[in-house]
């Protein structure tokens, strides 16, 4: 098998025919399924060398202080959070037993900023990988979170440019893993904070640091560590995010899947079918009520557990 | 003939040793004359000190009693008064066969010069936690009588250390804690250090004080780092020890930071291309920092 980590530009037609599929199983407004802000701010004094306050007219912060001079001085702070960006991904089983990870990343048409950059941790290397033209895919890249994929406005070539509000990027990844629930980290071009003189470290200590600046969410990415016991954990996680809308059927499904895990656990095969069925016939039953990455968590991942 | 008067003064004053007025009685003495004289020391240790007398004529009469132009004796008695013991020391003088006026001397060596210099104590507001800016310190005498003996402690840094390349009496050399006592075998402080750190000299005396020294930015802390096609240059992320980065030679800020590698400065970023200012700023990111711009420069903490 090829590993290809580098920037590929697929074609009109497939990236056509994936957008398709992706938007039928679109079905969360978009407000549910923006992402939140990675950290958070805390304002009022601080240790009485100056103070933090929310513009709440413009989503900022503004830093006050007393300058080395006696002065007092002040420094806007614009949160990379402010942007409003949905990322959605589907997963499609390959006939040569890969996964095919279908992401759509869109910066809705009121974002005040630009994407620049998106992180999702896994360690895993792509089989394959595509990305739209004016972005590439950096490769799995160390941040201090652990191993990340990274997409980035392609700086190599003339026509990169960060995702503009009311844009969308189309991404793909080809894996022979399957899926799992990953943090994704989203960078944006927020302007950087300009200060008239260094300040204070109490005072600076407020202000987020590394992807806490920015937008976070989850989203699946492939992974090679997947046990029974995480499975449930991830699956947990993408109840509380919302992946199933319909609670009852939340509870259900949660029902089966922790079944499946036991009797995994206990070495208990057939049982674990007998609710891997269940849940697939739920999952045939309750479609809209379920976002495509559960489906994929319950469809992909969880069968290959069981497996 | 006799030389019409031998005095006595108050004597040198070293790192160890202690002044001292030498008694003579009396004053006018004969050529060739046999004296006994003393050497009283205030403020002076308890334990063995050793005691050398010297003379700018004449000579002294040697513990076998040969005639010598020094002599040497181990300071006896310890009376308390007040809050200082008191010694003393004797010794025999020949006056000289030719007249003149002649300068006796006296000088106490304390048994150690109890000089401690705490190790990778780390400095204060940088970060570290309490026990990294503190150094314990063990203080031990050889005077193996065991008789107490009152000291001080006292603080001097470093001249130019902690990577500062000026020096001057305004650096701080931080604080122990307790600053004096009384040593009995051993005895034990705490350095505290202050926001100008390398190293400092800690020393235990009976008595006096000592001064003290500073230092600057130096060139290994500037390097050069790449990004396509584009030369970027990076500075002042620390001093070799840490603490407060005055890189206007003046014990302040501006550097807040700085203190111990975790701040950097990009010197030209702000002159990039806006695509490749985003693709810093999300590599800063990515390694968990943050950026500020200080109009000539990036400042950079992780």
């Amino acid at each position: 098998m090829r590993a290809i980590t580098g920037m590929c530009v697929f074609s009109l037609v497939v990236i056509s025919c994936v957008s398709m599929a992706q938007r039928a199983t679109e079905s969360n407004p978009l407000a549910k399924r923006l992402l939140k802000p990675a950290g958070a701010i805390r304002t009022g004094n601080v240790d009485n060398v100056g103070q933090v306050r929310h513009l709440k007219d413009t989503g900022d912060y503004l830093f006050v202080w007393k300058g080395l001079d006696g002065r007092t001085v002040q420094a806007t702070y614009v949160p990379e959070w402010k942007a409003q960006v949905t990322l959605f991904v589907s997963v499609r089983r390959e006939s040569d037993n890969t996964w095919r990870y279908l992401y759509t990343l869109r910066n809705l048409p009121r974002s005040p900023l630009q994407v620049t950059a998106v992180y999702m941790l896994t360690n895993v290397q792509p089989l394959r990988v595509w990305v739209e033209k004016g972005w590439r895919f950096v490769g799995v890249v160390n941040t201090y979170k652990g191993k990340a994929h990274k997409f980035a406005e392609n700086l190599l070539v003339g026509t990169s440019s960060p995702l503009k509000p009311g844009g969308e990027l189309r991404f793909q990844v080809l894996s022979k893993y399957p899926p799992a629930v990953v943090d994704c980290y989203v960078s944006t071009d927020a302007p950087i904070i300009r200060v008239p003189e260094e300040m204070p470290t109490a005072l600076a200590d407020r202000l987020p640091r590394g992807f806490e600046g920015g937008l976070h969410g989850y989203t699946l990415a492939p992974t090679d560590s997947l046990t029974p016991e995480r499975f449930l954990e991830q699956w947990r996680v993408a109840i509380r995010v919302g992946w199933v809308t319909d609670k009852p059927l939340a509870r259900q499904l949660t029902e089966h899947v922790e079944e499946a895990v036991r009797a995994v656990g206990r070495g208990n095969r057939s049982a674990a079918r007998d609710a891997l069925a269940a849940i697939q016939k739920l999952v045939g039953q309750h479609q809209k009520h379920i976002e495509p990455e559960a489906q994929a968590l319950l469809l992909e991942s969880l069968p290959y557990i069981v497996r | 003939m006799t030389n019409d008067l031998i005095s006595g003064y108050p004597i040198a004053r070293t790192q160890s040793v202690q002044e001292v007025a030498v008694l003579l009685h009396p004053r006018v003495v004969k050529k060739g004359q046999r004296l006994p004289i003393e050497a009283i020391f205030t403020n002076a240790p308890t334990g063995f000190v050793d005691v050398a007398f010297s003379c700018s004529d004449g000579q002294f009469v040697g513990s076998d009693g040969s005639p010598s132009t020094t002599f040497t004796t181990s300071a006896s008695g310890a009376t308390l008064r007040g809050f200082t013991f008191w010694r003393r020391a004797e010794a025999v003088w020949i006056a000289p066969d030719s007249p003149g006026r002649v300068t006796l001397q006296a000088t106490l060596s304390i048994p150690n010069v109890y000089e401690y210099t705490p190790k990778d104590v780390r400095p204060a507001g940088a970060g570290f936690s309490q026990d990294e800016t503190r150094g314990w310190v063990l203080i031990t005498a050889d005077n193996s009588i065991g008789q107490p003996l009152s000291i001080y402690v006292t603080v001097e840094p470093v001249p130019y250390s902690g990577g500062h390349q000026h020096h001057s009496s305004g650096r701080s050399a931080g604080t122990c804690t307790p600053w004096e006592g009384i040593l009995v075998g051993a005895y034990s402080t705490t350095y505290i250090a202050p926001e100008v750190c390398r190293e400092a000299k800690i020393k235990v005396i009976p008595s006096a004080s000592f001064p003290f020294n500073p230092q600057p930015p130096q060139p290994h802390d500037t390097a050069e780092v790449f990004v396509p096609g584009l030369q970027m240059n990076y500075n002042d992320i620390s001093l070799q020890w840490g603490g407060l980065f005055d890189i206007n030679a003046d014990w302040r800020p501006p550097h807040y930071e700085h203190r111990r590698g975790r701040q950097v400065d990009f010197s030209n970023a702000d002159n990039l291309p806006a695509d490749l200012q985003r693709a810093l700023r999300g590599i800063i990111g990515q390694y968990g920092g943050e950026v500020r711009n200080e109009g000539n420069h990036w400042h950079v903490r992780f």
